[in-house]
Order: structure tokens, then sequence, then C-alpha cells
């Protein structure tokens, strides 16, 4: 199962790549596979790869329910 | 426990082969946390939510699972199937474009990956015949032109292995020379003697399957056949393929056969999406008042889902099982193809390690130690 985890942009980067947070740790992801993506705006990552955006309400909805089993994401 | 689930695998090299691989399964985040408590209809709305690439396919699975322990029987299979097959065949394609390329020292194609993505999400959009036609020929052109550099229709033909050669040398697409390398030796090994998945019917899953799903309480961590380790996947499913077959015949289940697989699954799944016929990978069963079972396949392999309610209606066990712990169990393909295999130099056990993950294609991210026995 690989977990959609919204993380958020915290800062564009050159060559089509951004740095996301989660969970306290900052990592340099790929924006290729999605357009548009501005600081602030959450996406889900997977291995590397910003795949889908979601808007602040969602994100924080789906952090909630990790929240709620413990998973740490903040 | 953080976000980040991780395979990991340690190697002890002795100098000249791996002579042990261990491998750590991911931590797994047990289903039933996440929606015991909740309605049918939020747990349905929750679980697709929760996962990044197989959302279709645990979206899917929800919905028959809970339809099913409901005592209902869950409609709109036909365009639940196409999702899935859909999200299978980008993920598929994924494989190609961006992983082969990537191990490879290639430069991939994420550019072609990104408009495909959008053609899928337009095809969903949509909701009607054409735009998934539309999404249909966009995929087969991409097959055919980036990645074939044939018709698919003359792909599809294709059953002889010692024609292989030929294709791998004319073809000028950089997942071919990608394949060549593999032919020419690199990939020509990863069978560790570990079982192909049979197919999936009903009746297998019901009686080879459900007992031990029910019965172990470790199962979605470490799953099993009847005790038995498998392998799941593109391969698995397209073992009767001719060329397949007599590869498999040749040099076991292999990381080229593994490829290969997925690009002929690749041209059968894209028949099943342009005209869809009865639902076959997914699927699902009432096992008792309460209880229901989905078995969904996805590019990875198999996925189950197994729901419980209460006498309310309120979900009081989940249990999913994802494809990767089948390939990644801590005796499965993966562990029992390194075991024995030689190498070397430290490094070209990590090299012949990450070929061997790729091929199997975990949904996770993966760490591979060497330790110098």
């Amino acid at each position: 199962m690989c977990l959609a985890i919204p993380a958020r942009v915290a800062e564009l980067l050159d060559n089509d790549s951004a740095v996301v947070e989660l969970g306290g740790v900052r990592k340099e992801i790929s924006l290729a596979l999605l357009d548009g993506v501005v600081v602030g705006d959450y996406v889900i990552v997977h291995v590397g790869y910003a795949l889908n955006r979601l808007d602040p309400e969602e994100a924080a909805k789906t952090l909630q329910l990790f929240a709620e089993i413990g998973l740490q994401t903040e | 426990m953080t976000f980040e689930a991780k395979i990991r695998i340690k190697l002890h090299w002795d100098g000249q082969r791996i002579g042990q691989a261990e491998l750590r399964p991911r931590p797994l985040v047990r289903a039933t946390e996440l929606v015991r408590g909740k309605t049918v209809e939020q747990a349905a709305t929750v679980i697709p939510m929760l996962f990044s690439i197989c959302g279709k396919a645990q979206g899917a699975a929800a919905a028959v699972v809970l339809t099913f322990a409901q005592g209902g029987e869950p409609d709109q299979m036909v365009e639940r199937e196409r999702l899935v097959l859909a999200e299978a065949l980008l993920e598929l394609l994924w494989r190609f474009l961006l992983d082969l390329p990537g191990i490879m020292g290639s430069q991939g194609n994420a550019a072609l990956l990104a408009a495909l993505r959008k053609g899928l999400a337009q095809a969903v959009a949509g909701q009607n015949e054409t735009a998934w036609q539309t999404f249909a020929v966009q995929a087969e052109t991409a097959l055919s032109q980036a990645i074939l550099g044939m018709p698919v229709a003359d792909w599809r033909g294709f059953s002889d292995p010692a024609k292989l050669p030929e294709w791998l040398h004319l073809a000028e697409t950089e997942t071919a020379r990608n394949l060549l390398e593999l032919w020419n030796g690199e990939g020509c090994w990863g069978d560790g003697g570990v079982a192909l998945m049979p197919d999936t019917s009903r009746e297998r899953i019901l009686n080879e399957v459900l007992p031990g799903l029910e019965g172990d309480e470790h199962f979605a961590l470490l799953p099993h056949w009847q005790g038995g380790v498998m392998e799941t996947g593109s391969l698995a499913r397209m073992q009767m393929h001719p060329l397949l077959a007599e590869l498999l015949r040749q040099e076991g289940a292999s990381i080229l056969a593994r490829f290969l697989a997925r690009l002929f699954e690749i041209a059968e799944l894209l028949d099943r999406l342009r005209e869809p016929v009865e639902p076959g990978w997914v699927q699902g069963a009432a096992l008792g008042p309460g209880i229901g079972l989905a078995w969904v396949q996805t590019a990875r392999g198999l996925l189950l889902h197994r729901a419980e309610l209460d006498g309310q209606g309120i979900v009081a066990d989940y249990c999913i099982v994802a494809p990767t712990e089948w390939n990644f169990h801590p005796a499965g393909p993966c562990v029992e193809a390194l075991t024995g295999k030689s190498a070397s130099s430290a490094d070209e056990a990590r090299r012949s390690a990450e070929l061997l993950v790729q091929a199997l294609d975990p949904c996770v991210a993966y760490m591979i130690e060497v330790e110098h026995a």
C-alpha cells in the first residue's frame, strides 16, 4: 500500500523540481508529471514524483485521517 | 511510524556471490485502523483517497467488498473494470518511460508519461465513449512509436523468442536499447524457484487463498498461497503467452521476462480498454452475513480486500493485502533469486539487486545495503 500523504510544496527549483515538506522532512521531488504547481500547494508524491495536486481542504482532511492512526505527518 | 515506508534489503556478499539476502518488508499501516467505526459510505470514500498510485484499484476493491458485505450486488462493474485497466496500463507504461531508463542510465520520457496521465484524466472526466477511445489511441501511439518501434498489431503476433534479438537490434527506441542490454546478459537471471501465481479464479481465491487470509493474523504482511510464497504481477498473468512460456522454459522467470511480460500485457490491456468485456480484473464475493471479499488485479499484481460489518452496518474489521507484500516477502521471489547470485564486486551485487527490484516493481521506495561477509 502506497499511502497518498499530501506534502506541502515549500520551494520551486530549476529543472522542473521542487522541495516539499512532510513529517518535518524536506525533500526534493520532480514536477515533470504535474503542471502548474506553486508554493503552498499540496501534492501527492510517489517515488520522487509529484502525482496529484490537492486543494488545502482536501489535504487537511487526508492529513487528519493519517494523524488519527498515529502516522507522523506534522 | 513515519510516512516513508521502505523495503530494506541486506546482501551478504562473500567476495564471489551473494551468500544470503535478507529482506525486511515495509511497515504496514493496518487498514482496519483507517476505517474501523466508519459507515460503509465513509469507508468507500476514504479508501481510494489514501492510496497514491493504485487509487482506482483500491476504490474498486472497496466498493465491491463493502457492497458484498452489505448483502448487495455491486453495480457499474464494467466501468470500474475500465478504470482499473486504464490505471494499470499507465503504471505499466511508466516502467518503460521512467524506471527502466533510470536504472539503465538513459534519459526516459517524462513528458510523454505526463501527457498520457493527462489523457487518462480527460477520459475519466469525459465519462463518454469518445473520450475513452481518444485515450486508447493516445496510449497505442505511445506504445508503438516510443516503446516498441513497431505497430502494436505486429507486436501482438510476436511469439518466438529467437526473433527477439532482431527486434532489439532494429527497433530504434530507448526501450529496445535498454532491453538489449538485459538480453545481452544483465537481465537473463532472476528465477529463485518461486512459483508464479496461477489464474485468480473465484474457486482458487475462495479455496486456496481465503483460508490463509482469515486464519493467519500476519497475512497482510506475509501473504501466502496455501503456505507457499508466490510471485504476482504481469509475468504471472501472462505466463501462458507463447513467447514468455518459451522464455520461461529457457531461462526461468528472468528480469528480461518480467519486463517483456509487461509489454505484452500493455497490448492486451489496450484491447480490453477499447472494448470492455465481462469484468475479469475486478471481482468479489459475499462470504456470509456482513462479510465480503474483493480481489482485484493491478499493474503490480493481486490486491485483496476483506471487510466485516457489525449489525449496524459499521465497519468492524478491514484487511488489505497488496501485491508488494507477495513479491517482497522475506522468503519470496526477490530474496530467493538474489541468494547465491554471483557477483565479483560489492557494486555488482548491489547492481544485481537494483535490477531485480525494478523488475519486480515494489510500490514503495527501497534501500539496499551490501555487507562483505
